[in-house]
């Protein structure tokens, strides 16, 4: 019950955390992009492949989607060196990330593509577009229009996500939080701070996504 | 470590087998117990934010405060934070207790904000209409508004229960002996922790994808309920419903 | 003595006047319509006559009862005495057509269920959806939906009913079936407060007609008097502009 608050401690790591949340940021980055291409590939696969492609996508999208991302990454670190496959924790992280993303991703544009209404890609065929221009031209500004309200709260998620790459001795902002706390002891003031951080950075990110959906694409997502 | 074949033998004839399923259950248990509490408390909150009493409005801002906090810290930290406080407090709960405490504030959180979209989907003049008929507010509650927004709330909120199994996993960094900790246990009695994960991660999908099988289906049902028209409707206009992880964070629309 | 009297009554939308030092009385048994251009006010009048809109200043009483809007139970008083009916019918989308008509009765009022049904269903032959009662509002048409309205308002068997454009949202040919369920109300002796811009309507079931212009009566009386001979420049000005069919 004697337990009293310091924060001075912590705020001598200020450099570590900062380094840490930039570390969060780039991770989520880069799963978010990874899980895009994937999630495109995968949604015009499950719509244009043949039968064998589609079921293997839906069999990946539904495993990916029903299993716990912290599982994977297991699986990933300490499952692969069984079979002699050794990765590094962040090479770990972020292809699980990454591939954890592109499952739902894939869910993600398999909805926004079947929302394209068919007569506006039947108007761009009989202006002669081709498919790549049919895509280039109706399909994609479809998609950004409708589905960056949820893209950018994806990347909100991915961010808080990326948390359990921490748990790996990824240097992220959770993994820096766990170090602090372990070496100065003072372990609520560490996470609590760290939490801070977590909010004031996924604010940060919704604000920015916030202006860009409403300057660029005439989006309005919410962004409380 | 032991060899393949004898590891094999021994997970599914010992107590081993056994062993991971208690655990599953503990998986369920702290699920089904964060669902129960989200609900039950998410749907006051969601009720205390829409109330537009004077006096009630430090108690509205903190609940927003909680809110938006619950859904912008990730879950691991929020458990750290939930187990260091408990502790310094000098109470003497188990990990389970710790971990059930988190998970509930957590399924609060969401839960709530998943009925609040409910609840601002409700057409004000469906409440004009039934305040002017004298409705009490609890009767506007029951009557109006949440048999008219559960076909909002069911879907997203049944996706995000189907979903808090899988978020459980990270209870395991506590040390409570759910599914993912008892992989851990067994690894360190020499299974070959792919083998073992990979059995957790399908124990995980065999909870996880029958539900979302029935969330699915769940909704399909909802679409059509009060709307006989639906399915006359012409192709493409369609709603956009795929498959969300937490969803409510991903319907801040 | 007015059944309901209003008096000096104002409103306003953060600095927008809507209602500005309105005064009307309808005394019982009498029929009353407002008619006016649109933003004239007609529409908040009745939101604040039903507590969805909180006055600025003025008074208003039913019976001899002053209404104060700051409190609950005042207000509760009141809109036991008076019903509205809603342009937009604003039936429960969750509840069948009779659960609407029962629901307040039965739940708010707490009277009898079996006597309820029998006079919702009533009711609803009055009307003539005696074979709608187990339906849902998504499955009627407009004018249905406005009568069921109409009987779900009358089952709080209430002293005044206000009626606001109840036939703006319908298509021309279902506003026959809902004013000929008024006009029978009319006959009936039910005091009422109606908005309507059906011009020949209002001229034959009214006692009296209020010109509304900025949120104000402009001039008020008997429906041959206003619509032959305008006092007002404003109400002679609307007279000229509305279409007559």
């Amino acid at each position: 019950m004697n337990y009293s608050l310091q924060f001075g401690e912590i705020l001598r790591h200020w450099p570590d955390l900062l380094a840490g949340a930039i570390t969060t940021l780039l991770v989520a980055f880069v799963a978010f992009w990874v899980g895009v291409l994937i999630g495109l590939g995968g949604a015009l696969a499950q719509r244009h492949g043949r039968p064998w492609l589609r079921r293997s996508v839906r069999a990946y999208v539904v495993f990916f989607t029903n299993t716990p991302s912290l599982i994977q990454l297991f699986v990933l670190f300490y499952g692969l060196p069984d079979v002699g496959i050794v990765l590094t924790p962040m090479q770990a992280v972020l292809i699980g990330l990454s591939l954890n993303a592109g499952a739902y991703l894939t869910d993600i544009f398999r909805g926004g593509l079947a929302s394209v209404r068919q007569a506006e890609l039947e108007a761009a065929a009989t202006l002669n577009m081709n498919t790549c221009q049919r895509f280039r031209y109706v399909t994609l500004p479809h998609l950004a229009q409708t589905l960056y309200p949820m893209l950018s709260n994806f990347f909100i998620w991915i961010v808080l996500g990326s948390s359990i790459g921490g748990l790996f001795g990824v240097d992220e902002l959770a993994g820096k939080a766990i170090e602090i706390s372990s070496t100065t002891m003072r372990s609520i003031e560490a996470f609590s701070v760290a939490g801070a951080i977590y909010v004031v950075l996924t604010f940060i990110a919704s604000l920015f996504l916030y202006a860009v959906g409403y300057f660029c694409l005439r989006v309005r997502a919410r962004f409380i | 470590m032991l060899p393949l074949s004898v590891q094999l033998h021994q997970l599914f004839t010992g107590f081993t087998f056994t062993f991971l399923l208690q655990a599953a259950l503990s998986t369920l248990a702290l699920a089904v117990a964060g669902c129960s509490c989200g609900l039950l408390v998410g749907l006051v909150v969601a009720c205390l934010r829409r109330s537009r009493t004077l006096y009630l409005l430090p108690l509205r801002m903190v609940l927003v405060v909680f809110v938006e906090l619950m859904r912008r810290i990730p879950f691991l930290v929020t458990l750290f934070l939930t187990l260091f406080v408990l502790q310094a407090l000098g109470t003497n709960l188990s990990f389970f207790s710790i971990a059930l405490i988190a998970v509930c504030l957590i399924a609060t959180a969401y839960l709530a904000e998943i009925f609040r979209a409910g609840f601002d989907s409700v057409p004000q003049p469906q409440i004009d209409a039934a305040k002017t008929l004298n409705f009490s507010p609890l009767q506007i509650l029951f009557t109006v508004m949440l048999p008219q927004s559960w076909k909002v709330v069911l879907p997203p909120a049944f996706s995000f229960m189907v979903s808090f199994i899988k978020d459980t996993a990270l209870a395991s960094q506590l040390g409570v002996v759910e599914l993912t900790f008892a992989g851990k246990i067994l690894i360190t009695r020499g299974y070959s922790a792919f083998l073992i994960y990979g059995l957790v991660m399908l124990v995980y999908f065999a909870l996880s994808w029958p539900l979302s099988l029935l969330g699915a289906w769940l909704e399909q049902c909802t679409q059509r309920a009060f709307n006989p028209t639906a399915d006359a409707m012409p192709a493409g206009t369609t709603p956009i419903t795929p498959a969300l992880p937490n969803p409510a964070l991903l319907d801040r629309r | 003595m007015p059944h309901l009297d209003i008096n000096n009554l104002s409103c306003s939308y953060g600095s927008q006047p809507v209602l500005d030092g309105l005064s009307l009385s309808v005394e019982k048994g009498q029929v009353v319509s407002l008619i006016g251009g649109s933003g004239s006010g007609k529409s908040t009048l009745l939101r604040v006559i039903m507590g969805l809109t909180q006055p600025t200043g003025g008074s208003i009483s039913i019976g001899e009862q002053a209404v104060d809007y700051g409190s609950a139970a005042s207000v509760r008083a009141a809109r036991e005495k008076i019903a509205i009916v809603f342009q937009q019918y604003n039936l429960f989308n969750n509840m069948s057509v009779l659960r609407n008509v029962m629901v307040t009765p039965t739940r708010v009022q707490k009277r009898d269920e079996r006597k309820v049904r029998d006079e919702a269903m009533t009711l609803l032959s009055k009307v003539g959806l005696k074979d709608k009662a187990n339906v849902y509002p998504a499955q009627l048409s407009g004018g249905q939906q406005q009568r069921v309205a109409i009987s779900r308002a009358l089952a709080l068997q209430p002293q005044i009913l206000l009626l606001d454009e109840i036939t703006s949202a319908l298509d021309p040919e279902l506003v026959g079936e809902v004013l000929d369920s008024v006009r029978q109300l009319a006959r009936d002796g039910m005091t009422m407060l109606l908005v309507s811009h059906e011009m020949r309507f209002v001229r034959e079931v009214s006692d009296q007609v209020a010109m509304m212009d900025k949120g104000r009566i402009v001039e008020m009386a008997p429906p041959e008097q206003l619509f032959t001979q305008p006092q007002q420049p404003r109400t002679q000005a609307f007279m000229q502009k509305v279409a007559w069919h």
